[in-house]
């Protein structure tokens, strides 16, 4: 929020001034090369999504000298089960963001703002949670799977990634819900809600800004989530983009379909890719004013 | 317009969370959709092609007559190569598998404890009498006696060469080399001619390795050295090394050998190389992957002097299905597992990727491999994949790696040497 | 007050069983693992036998793990000097006062928004092909044969092909949080230096690097989860095979031992647990030597 507005200020009272640009033009320089990269890459991706093999092999694919081929699409989205992957994650990653947040935001409320027996106790035990590698907690979870016989099923997935969202979650909206004012809950009190109704109609909503930003961050982190999948979903009918995506490629690769293999990167890469293009400021916001503190 | 957002994401929410409380309901039992009429019941198999394959179309044609005479519906999942990768996981996992396919040495060996031993099914002994003999002891070998795995698709190893560029660099059927001195000769003859002499996967180093360190002593010294770290004690490791390095010195390798799979053996089809140490499904692969449309040559991987081994013996092996003990349908498995083994399935897997056929019935090999038909035929040792260089995971990487920068020509013999002794 | 009472167990409820049921219970239960020999991860506790320090001793001795561990080490030291230095240059750069800066940063960060299998393919497939990738048709065009014929992807270069494509996708979060440290710095601080005479360089050395302190900190704790758990990355590069000797990484190394997928008999969950609880350890010495040498009462970005 802070930086943002900064930047307004500058916008307004900068007009363009030779000697300070020119001063600045290494800066621009190395910035722009390493910019220009990342673009190029993509952009090549993208049109080698629309080229042919020959073309890729022989690297003319901004030629397009036998035109567009969306085939490529095609063949990805249908022959490879690309888009069961796809729709899976999109569900996992749509219930994991509405599931964490309404199993995390009341845990932060309160944790935020009552003081209570093994109120700190939890909160570091969220603090160690973030920084425990996954490895550590794999395999007891997978035998716990085993034995229920739920293994193998979106349900479990989901659970998992839920539960993996939650310490984060939980940590990152303590400050939204630490930063309300508290005469909003007396007021509610004098009109005579309950705690628990204040949270959900006064307080919740109020945190709206947090939980948006929360919500994207586990939108992504679920959509580009590998490990956990992989062990634990590894039929094609609930694997999600990440190791789906692998055996694509291994299968595309082999076959010499190199048109269908970008065309298959892509489609991973469009919705994160649009959904920043059209949410940086909130997400760059997210990463930087979060209340992730190591 | 926060607004907004907020109610579109709720709505996604809710309308996510319902599909995912009928998603998950059918979960465990594979998707419902799929089986109209018949007896409803169905198989789940995990092959270790792709779709777009050849192997895969036969198989998808053995499934649909099976179901047609059986009223089974077979779920085949295509995982490709990743097989290895997720079979040990997807079965500790308790995955719904009741048939998977991959190396038949990898499905015994890794996985053999989560299989049914075959003998208690139905039409095991009458199957056995159809499996070369070879094929069969090796892989009760490995089952303590027990056969755990349906073989299919045999194959043999050597050299494959394009047939039209060894006739280019004026060599006939009658160069074919049996030592490793012609072998010299004939590199030197096509490198002459302006192509690669050969080329190799990254991930198959280990074949040049091993076959060159057992024809020095034979399969049973170098597993011995294998096991025991002895590298360094042992004379016909180095000697391999420094064979390897000759070549490499001589500039008989392609410069970019080795090179990621596939593109090592790409070059071939794309008329850059002339020969690959590699299986008989290379050809067909090599055909298939750069819609080239070459004729294929072969010959053993040749004798050393003073070595034991010759065009005798050869890495011979199959891919092979696994059935799951915790399938309830091992029979059904089993049943249809065979059909793709052999008889007529056998030979239409056999003609349409040019493979050997697996079943000793069906004597017909298809003509782009029939090259190796006469060897195969003269072989009496069965080597391991790899001469057995790939059975310890702790190992292989490091061997591999080896191997690599060996024929890139990062590292010579003596390192290799004592890079491979160190690690074990 | 009662009210508030039942709230906090009400509210609290839910998460605490997830935290209960996916972190506290699966720590203890791997602490206790990597003491056991254990085949599969499902057997039941009945079937565990005791075995001491074996699982961690055998580690030890298995060279292919000692490699793990070096790669790992490798790429957090060297990587994450890398890292910390390009990112660390973009955010003063960014925070200089050019123009379109949102633009930059928003282009910068891009890599960690794309999921990681598609950003490796990218590098793979693309810009270490040898036959038709960026590197080769670059150094090709400026008539660099001995560069154009690098093998980025086998031999001796399969290391630092892996460690470059993986930096470049995270130097834009480090700058990203680098910047925010930098902009908490208040303005007035580097307008009284320009008084007092002091260049930029002055002012980074003496304002901005001993207030920026505390951003170390966190990037350390972060730079230090994402290379403990390496292991998409490390699979990418080996593929098709399960690992590779040059880009293991002791995740990696887990995977392999506990589900037994690379030519060998032998599973071993116990080996695998202890690998967790070695990484675990790591993480905690790191978090611990970083509080020591970085004192709190800096500002924390």
């Amino acid at each position: 929020m802070f930086g943002k507005k900064k930047d307004k200020e500058k916008k307004v009272r900068e007009p363009f001034n030779p000697r300070k640009e020119a001063k600045l033009l290494p800066g621009y320089i190395i910035v722009a090369i390493w910019v220009f990269f990342t673009i190029f890459l993509l952009l090549w991706i993208l049109a080698a999504s629309f080229s042919t093999a020959p073309e890729i092999m022989k690297g003319e694919v901004f030629k397009f000298a036998t035109g567009l081929h969306p085939d490529n699409y095609i063949r990805a989205w249908q022959a490879n089960s690309i888009s069961t992957f796809f729709l899976n994650s999109l569900l996992y990653a749509v219930v994991t963001m509405v599931g964490a947040v309404i199993i995390s935001a009341p845990a932060a409320y309160v944790l935020s703002r009552f003081t209570f027996l093994g109120n700190k106790p939890i909160r570091s035990g969220f603090l160690i949670a973030m920084s425990i590698p996954q490895i550590m907690i794999v395999l007891p979870l997978m035998s716990i799977a085993i034995q229920l016989d739920i293994n193998g099923s979106r349900g479990l997935l989901m659970f998992l990634y839920i539960g993996m969202q939650i310490p984060y979650t939980t940590t990152f909206l303590m400050t939204f819900f630490q930063n309300l004012s508290r005469t909003y809950e007396e007021a509610a009190a004098i009109d005579g809600c309950t705690p628990m109704m204040t949270f959900w109609r006064i307080m919740f909503p109020l945190a709206q800004p947090g939980i948006i930003t929360v919500g994207i961050f586990i939108f992504m982190n679920i959509w580009n989530e590998y490990f956990i999948s992989l062990i634990f979903a590894s039929s094609s009918d609930i694997m999600p983009v990440g190791p789906g995506l692998k055996s694509v490629l291994t299968s595309m690769q082999y076959t010499g379909d190199w048109g269908g293999l970008f065309a298959a990167v892509v489609i991973v890469f469009l919705p994160t890719l649009l959904l920043y293009i059209f949410l940086s400021e909130k997400i760059i916001s997210g990463v930087t004013g979060g209340g992730i503190k190591g | 317009m926060k607004k907004k957002l907020v109610s579109v994401l709720l709505t996604a929410a809710m309308v996510a969370t319902m599909a995912a409380g009928c998603g998950s309901s059918d979960g465990g039992s594979g998707d419902g959709g799929s089986d109209e009429g018949g007896s409803g019941k169905e198989m789940t198999y995990w092959s270790m092609w792709n779709s777009t394959e050849s192997q895969a179309k036969v198989i998808q044609e053995a499934a649909d007559a099976y179901e047609e005479e059986t009223g089974i519906h077979i779920n085949i999942e295509w995982k490709g190569r990743d097989m290895k990768t997720l079979i040990g996981t997807a079965l500790e996992a308790g995955e719904d598998i009741d048939l998977f396919d991959d190396d038949y040495m990898r499905v015994v060996m890794n996985t053999k404890d989560y299989l049914v031993d075959l003998s208690t099914l139905e039409g095991e002994e009458e199957f056995e009498s159809h499996v070369m003999p070879v094929i069969l002891d090796k892989a009760k070998s490995w089952g303590d006696g027990k056969l755990y795995v349906v073989p299919y698709q045999v194959y043999t190893t050597g050299v494959w060469y394009n047939k039209d560029m060894w006739e280019e660099a004026g060599l006939t059927e009658d160069d074919k080399p049996t030592t490793f001195e012609e072998f010299k000769e004939v590199c030197q003859k096509i490198k002459d001619a302006g192509y690669n002499p050969l080329t190799c996967n990254s991930d198959s180093v280990n074949l040049i390795y091993g076959f060159q360190m057992a024809r020095y002593i034979g399969q049973e010294a170098v597993l011995e050295c294998f096991n025991n770290g002895d590298w360094a004690n042992e004379p016909a490791a180095l000697q391999a090394a420094e064979d390897i390095a000759e070549l490499v010195d001589a500039g008989y390798f392609s410069p970019n050998a080795p090179a990621q799979y596939p593109d090592g053996q790409n070059e071939i089809g794309f008329g850059e190389s002339c020969m690959v140490l590699n299986a008989s499904w290379i050809p067909n692969e090599i055909n298939v992957n750069t819609q080239a449309d070459l004729e294929f040559g072969f010959f053993p991987w040749p004798s050393v002097e003073g070595g034991v081994d010759g065009a005798e013996a050869s890495m011979v092996g199959a891919q092979g299905y696994g059935i799951n003990k915790e399938s309830d349908m091992q029979q059904e498995a089993f049943d249809f597992a065979t059909m793709i083994a052999t008889g007529d399935y056998d030979l239409e897997m056999a003609s349409s990727v040019n493979s050997i056929p697996s079943d000793t019935e069906n004597t017909e090999w298809p003509a782009a491999i029939a090259d190796a038909e006469p060897y195969f035929k003269e072989m009496t040792k069965a080597y391991d994949w790899a001469v057995g260089l790939e059975t310890n995971a702790d190992f292989t990487p490091i061997i591999n790696e080896n191997v690599v920068k060996l024929i890139k020509g990062e590292s010579t013999p003596d390192e290799f040497i004592s890079a491979i002794s160190a690690a074990q | 007050m009662k009210q508030n009472k039942k709230m906090i167990v009400c509210f609290l409820t839910p998460a605490l069983f997830f935290f209960i049921v996916m972190y506290l219970y699966p720590i203890i239960r791997t602490i206790i693992m990597s003491f056991f020999n254990v085949e599969g991860v499902s057997d039941p506790m009945s079937e565990w036998s005791f075995n001491g320090i074996g699982n961690y001793q055998k580690l030890i001795e298995t060279q292919l793990f000692r490699t793990s561990m070096m790669n790992m080490l490798k790429i957090f030291i060297i990587g994450g000097i890398a890292v910390m230095l390009i990112a660390l240059l973009f955010a003063v750069i960014l925070t200089s006062g050019v123009r379109f800066k949102a633009f930059w940063r928003a282009v910068i960060y891009v890599p960690n928004i794309i999921n990681a299998v598609a950003i490796a393919t990218m590098w793979i497939q693309y810009v270490f092909n040898k036959r038709f990738g960026l590197l080769h048709s670059f150094f090709t065009a400026l008539g660099l044969e001995d560069l154009a014929s690098i093998d980025y992807m086998n031999g001796k270069w399969k290391f630092w092909s892996l460690l470059i494509a993986f930096c470049f996708g995270s130097v834009g979060y480090f700058m990203l949080i680098f910047i925010s440290g930098i902009e908490r710095i208040p303005a007035d601080y580097y307008e009284a230096a320009t008084i007092d005479g002091a260049n930029k360089l002055k002012q980074f050395s003496f304002i901005t690097l001993p207030l920026i302190k505390g951003v170390f900190k966190t990037c350390t704790t972060f730079w230090t989860i994402a290379v403990i758990g390496f292991f998409v990355w490390s699979q990418m590069w080996a593929s098709p095979q399960p690992s590779d000797n040059a880009t293991i990484t002791p995740v990696v190394y887990m995977y392999n031992a506990v589900f037994g997928t690379t030519g060998s008999t032998s599973r071993d969950a116990g080996v695998g647990a202890a690998v967790g609880i070695l990484m675990a350890v790591i993480v905690l010495v790191v978090f611990g030597l970083v509080n020591l040498l970085v004192k709190d009462d800096d500002l924390e970005f």
